[in-house]
């Protein structure tokens, strides 16, 4: 028994680039190399040469990886360093003989040996990591590109240009593409997952908190989301060993007292060559262990015992881990180590030596992950590493009023690149400012209240430089000399503006669909069947992604004229949000290889959330337009939300109407419900119905005068409304029901109990050829729907010129005109419903008058050609034909010619 | 989209929704020409669930319209339409919406599984 540790350090600082003289910020840096970039890197090193495995994930942000490989603020690096050298001499000669000796004598030597590894390897930190990556060592992965909060950001292209940043620099600097991703302050939105996706992303860490309120709950600190990418989640027990100064290790007396430095300490004129502008700042020679609480009474740092302590902590974290199962993800601030916790680095190099010995397993991400194709899909909830597991820190009192500034930029960063009228040297420089803006330091730091002037002065002049060069009153190459970050920044490319289709000729679509023929339970199959083929009719590209049957292979095959490929179909086990998640998953790998092979797509388009998150997933990963058709929503279906899965069905919902460029409904009534419940405005294209030819009138399957439903056994198909109305007729006829559904045992019992078994009829699911069959020979046919987004049964009976009594409720409400093409009943009134049926068998004439307009009323307005051209133009992004014809009247005020 | 930040901008000025805690939201409202006084911060909940289990059991709150405010005490995992407005003689007409986000829903987390903190000497 022993855990496996995912040990994840993620290396940041704020972007800084001094020009002429130095200034106090870029002492950060260079503390920061001196304290923990170099001796992590030389550790590894020793731990690698030991033949003992380090498997340390590493994340450098963009801006820092910007500030190591900048030849120029290396070389500044180097002058800090002798500098510092130089008074570690003088100190520890200073020092001799007295109580502070080995503490100061440790430090000169430690400056010595620092000088040495820097110069030895001229600078270049990131090829000593990059090379041990390259030896499988440690696993170096990225963040988002200037540490932005990326919940906060006001627009999908700002998170998108975050993420592209810190992938694009990290593969300029390693010449390999990151595997994972740290997300600035682990901060989590819901559909930040695909973006992550999109950019290859395959890994990324979280707060426990988050991953412990996910949706199927798991087990665990490990998940996949959606999207398709793994979460690991921080372990909170293990990282606070580690980190809390007052439970944790580091808070240990013996260890070095980090605020007490001599740039304190000295008297100014000792010490003041080694200050910027003679202002007191740490210079890293610490001479004090931490002893007690308060800056008072401290005593010499004694480097032996603490390295012993260290070493000490280290075999305790082994035993602990050893005695724990599964997966321990312990990731932290790199800076942690060493700069903050100055005996870090040795505690790390103890432990990875004791690991093996205590049976725990140390691994990489990516190297767990390989051996984890089955993890749970879960949705997470926003989340963030930060106090109380949420955005506080980031939008508080103290920092609010940068966050409009930071967006009414970001919006104007679109304008820019879709007017194209900057220069690229100006409208790169511009999204330089506008991605240091949003660095997640500074509402940081306005929030503790640490060097506040400084992180204002840095959002507002990043701003300020942004909104210049927006205006063309900047001068690029001047401004680049200090906000140099990212030198192949394409802004262009980074917030990609989608040019819209073509007005005229074919489209290639994709449809994303869980039901297709011979594969239907509901209408849904059917509508994307005969749409779909109408589309490829009028000369489109069609290609359909569905679902195979149960334990059917995955297959392709041309049906109507559209490519139809079918993913296997996930097991039925657990949760069944997890199902659809598995089912989205495999129709974006399917997706992927046909784009793979070839093949472009000007536009997607899913049908319902249960294809939503293959939806949005394709558009992150192509940049294509969404076209979402909602054919009913949850909430309709049960009139409101009243259980876990539903409010996850819901919020799926939600997500898919925000996320699509256009929503279609196929009723004003969804229309209606659409609005209501997600505050979108859906274009409304009505389903259609393909005309059969009428022929003479097959034999009647049933002597006695009968009426007819066809449809899943659903409650809210109100089949049992049916049943009572014909116990309340007057007249004596029969009820055929064909189909199935979770209701039917119900329904039976409804008709033994109203003594009506015997005029029932269940026939189960029919074929086409048995449906119409019965339904030519019927009385009427019943649509007696409680709810209902648009009805296509009803248009059915309609078109086989059969009378049609339908529940006056969402589409129903829409096709039906009382009295003059069918006849419409509240819905759920039984006595209603029973009189309507008892009027069509005593009037047989109007009956048939009912019938033959019904069929009129069916063909003139729901023909598929028509369907397919105005969904063409939703594909378009034009308004539908009566819209437009509206805005010319508007346009073109006057009488019509007589 | 995202669930946590929506802005939207047009004539009238710009109107933001941020979600700060589980049950927090922070709006801003930058008008871009002099509008009246009596506008109205309307914040609307669309979780679905029956009335009596949305915010304030209505599924609405409002309060004056001005530059910022945190709306707080709101049910965590619900998902808010904030609209800048005002009433008439109609009723209430929208200037401005934006959203909707979702707060996020919470769950305490189970830490008992690890060995017992280490205790220095």
């Amino acid at each position: 028994m022993a855990a496996t540790l995912a040990l994840i350090l993620h290396a940041h600082l704020p972007y800084v680039r001094p020009v002429g003289k130095e200034i106090l910020e870029e002492r950060w840096l260079y503390e920061a190399v001196a304290e923990t970039y170099l001796p992590l890197l030389q550790m590894f090193e020793r731990v690698s040469a030991a033949g003992l495995p380090v498997r340390v994930a590493i994340s450098f942000s963009g801006p820092l990886l910007s500030m190591l490989s900048d030849q120029g603020l290396m070389a500044r690096c180097r002058g800090h360093l002798a500098r510092l050298t130089n008074l570690a001499d003088r100190e520890a000669e200073r020092l001799a003989g007295g109580p502070f000796e080995a503490a100061a004598t440790f430090h000169r030597d430690r400056f010595h040996d620092l000088l040495d590894q820097f110069d030895r390897r001229q600078g270049n930190l990131l090829a000593g990591f990059a090379a041990l990556a390259e030896a499988g060592t440690v696993e170096l992965f990225t963040s988002a590109g200037t540490h932005g909060f990326l919940p906060l950001l006001s627009s999908e292209e700002s998170r998108r240009a975050q993420i592209e940043a810190g992938v694009e620099e990290f593969t300029r600097l390693f010449g390999r593409s990151p595997a994972g991703l740290w997300l600035p302050e682990c901060a989590y939105a819901p559909g930040l997952d695909h973006q992550l996706a999109a950019a290859g992303i395959r890994w990324f860490v979280t707060d426990s908190a988050t991953l412990a309120a996910a949706y199927p709950p798991v087990s665990g600190l490990a998940a996949r989301t959606p999207g398709g990418v793994a979460v690991l989640a921080r372990d909170n027990h293990a990282s606070r060993q580690i980190w809390d100064k007052k439970r944790g290790y580091p808070g240990d007396p013996i260890y070095r007292e980090f605020y007490k430095d001599v740039g304190y300490e000295l008297p100014l004129e000792q010490v003041s060559p080694w200050l910027v502008e003679n202002i007191r700042g740490d210079t890293g020679l610490k001479l004090y262990r931490i002893t007690r609480e308060g800056l008072d009474g401290k005593e010499p740092y004694d480097p032996a015992a603490a390295l012993a302590r260290a070493q000490e902590h280290a075999r305790h974290f082994a035993w602990a881990l050893s005695q724990r199962e599964g997966l321990v993800v312990a990731p932290f601030d790199a800076e942690l180590f060493g700069h903050w916790w100055f005996e870090g680095p040795d505690f790390l190099e103890t432990l990875l030596a004791e690991l093996p010995a205590a049976g725990v397993e140390v691994v990489t991400p990516s190297q767990w992950l390989a051996n984890q194709p089955d993890l749970p899909v879960v949705r997470l909830p926003a989340g963030s590493w930060g106090d109380g597991g949420d955005s506080r820190v980031w939008v508080s009192p103290a920092n609010d009023w940068l966050w409009p500034e930071i967006h009414a930029a970001e919006q104007r960063m679109l304008e820019l690149v879709e007017e194209s009228s900057l220069p690229p040297a100006v409208l790169n420089q511009a999204a330089r400012e506008l991605l240091l803006a949003q660095s997640s330091d500074w509402p940081f730091i306005l929030h503790f209240q640490t060097t506040t002037e400084y992180a204002r002065r840095r959002v507002l002049s990043h701003l300020e430089r942004f909104r210049a060069l927006a205006s063309g009153s900047a001068n690029p190459a001047l401004i680049a000399q200090e906000d140099g970050i990212f030198p192949d920044l394409n802004a262009r490319s980074l917030y990609r503006a989608r040019p819209p289709l073509a007005a005229e000729g074919p489209l290639r679509i994709l449809m994303l669909s869980w039901e297709f023929p011979p594969n239907n339970v509901g209408g849904l199959g059917r509508h994307v069947f005969d749409l779909g083929g109408a589309l490829a009719q009028a000369g489109h590209r069609v290609r359909v992604i569905t679902v195979a049957d149960e334990g059917a292979p995955a297959s392709e095959e041309i049906v109507a004229g559209m490519q139809i490929y079918r993913v296997p179909r996930p097991p039925e086990e657990g949760n069944f949000l997890t199902w659809v998640y598995r089912l989205n998953q495999a129709m974006v790998a399917l997706a992927d290889q046909i784009a793979a092979k070839g093949a472009e797509f000007d536009v997607v388009h899913c049908h319902d959330w249960l294809a939503g998150q293959a939806g949005m997933a394709l558009k992150a990963r192509w940049g294509t337009p969404l076209v979402a058709t909602i054919h009913a929503t949850e909430r309709g279906r049960n009139g409101a939300i009243h259980d876990l899965l539903q409010q996850a069905i819901h919020e799926e919902e939600w997500l898919l109407t925000a996320t699509a460029d256009r929503v279609i409904t196929v009723s004003q009534a969804m229309a209606g419900e659409v609005e209501h419940s997600f505050r979108v405005k859906p274009t409304v294209i009505y389903n259609g119905v393909n005309l059969p030819t009428l022929g003479v009138k097959p034999p009647r399957p049933l002597d006695r005068p009968y009426f007819f439903i066809v449809g899943r056994l659903v409650v809210e198909k109100g089949i049992h409304v049916a049943i009572d109305a014909l116990a309340c007729m007057r007249n004596k006829a029969d009820l055929v029901i064909a189909g199935k559904g979770p209701v039917e045992g119900e329904l039976r019992e409804l008709a033994a109990h109203r003594w009506l078994a015997d005029r029932v009829h269940f026939l189960g699911r029919i074929s086409d050829a048995d449906r119409d069959r019965w339904l030519q020979n019927a009385v009427a046919g019943l649509v007696p729907s409680l709810y209902e987004p648009f009805g296509i049964v009803a248009l059915e009976v309609m078109t086989a010129q059969v009378p049609v009594i339908v529940g006056d409720t969402g589409g129903l409400a829409e096709i039906v005109t009382h009295g003059v093409d069918g006849l419409k009943v509240p819905p759920g009134d039984v006595s209603r419903l029973a009189a309507h049926m008892d009027w069509l068998l005593e009037n047989p004439g109007m009956a048939a008058v009912l019938a033959e307009v019904g069929r009129v009323t069916a063909s003139a307005r729901f023909g598929w050609e028509a369907i397919a051209e105005e969904t063409t133009r939703v594909y378009r992004g034009r308004p539908s034909v009566e819209l437009e014809a509206a805005a010319c009247r508007e346009a073109a005020p006057g009488r019509l010619p007589e | 989209m995202s669930a946590t930040t929506a802005v939207k901008a047009d004539r009238l000025g710009r109107l933001g929704a941020m979600v700060r805690t589980s049950n927090e939201i922070y709006l801003y409202w930058r008008p871009s020409m002099p509008v009246d006084r009596h506008l109205v911060f309307r914040v609307t909940d669309l979780t679905g669930l029956p009335v009596h289990e949305l915010l304030d059991g209505t599924g609405r709150r409002e309060f004056p319209a001005t530059e910022s405010v945190y709306v707080s005490g709101l049910p965590a995992g619900h998902i808010y339409l904030a609209e800048v407005g005002r009433y008439g003689p109609e009723g209430f007409t929208t200037l401005l919406s934006v959203g909707p986000v979702q707060t996020p829903w919470v769950a305490s987390a189970d830490f008992s599984d690890f060995p017992s903190l280490y205790y220095r000497s």
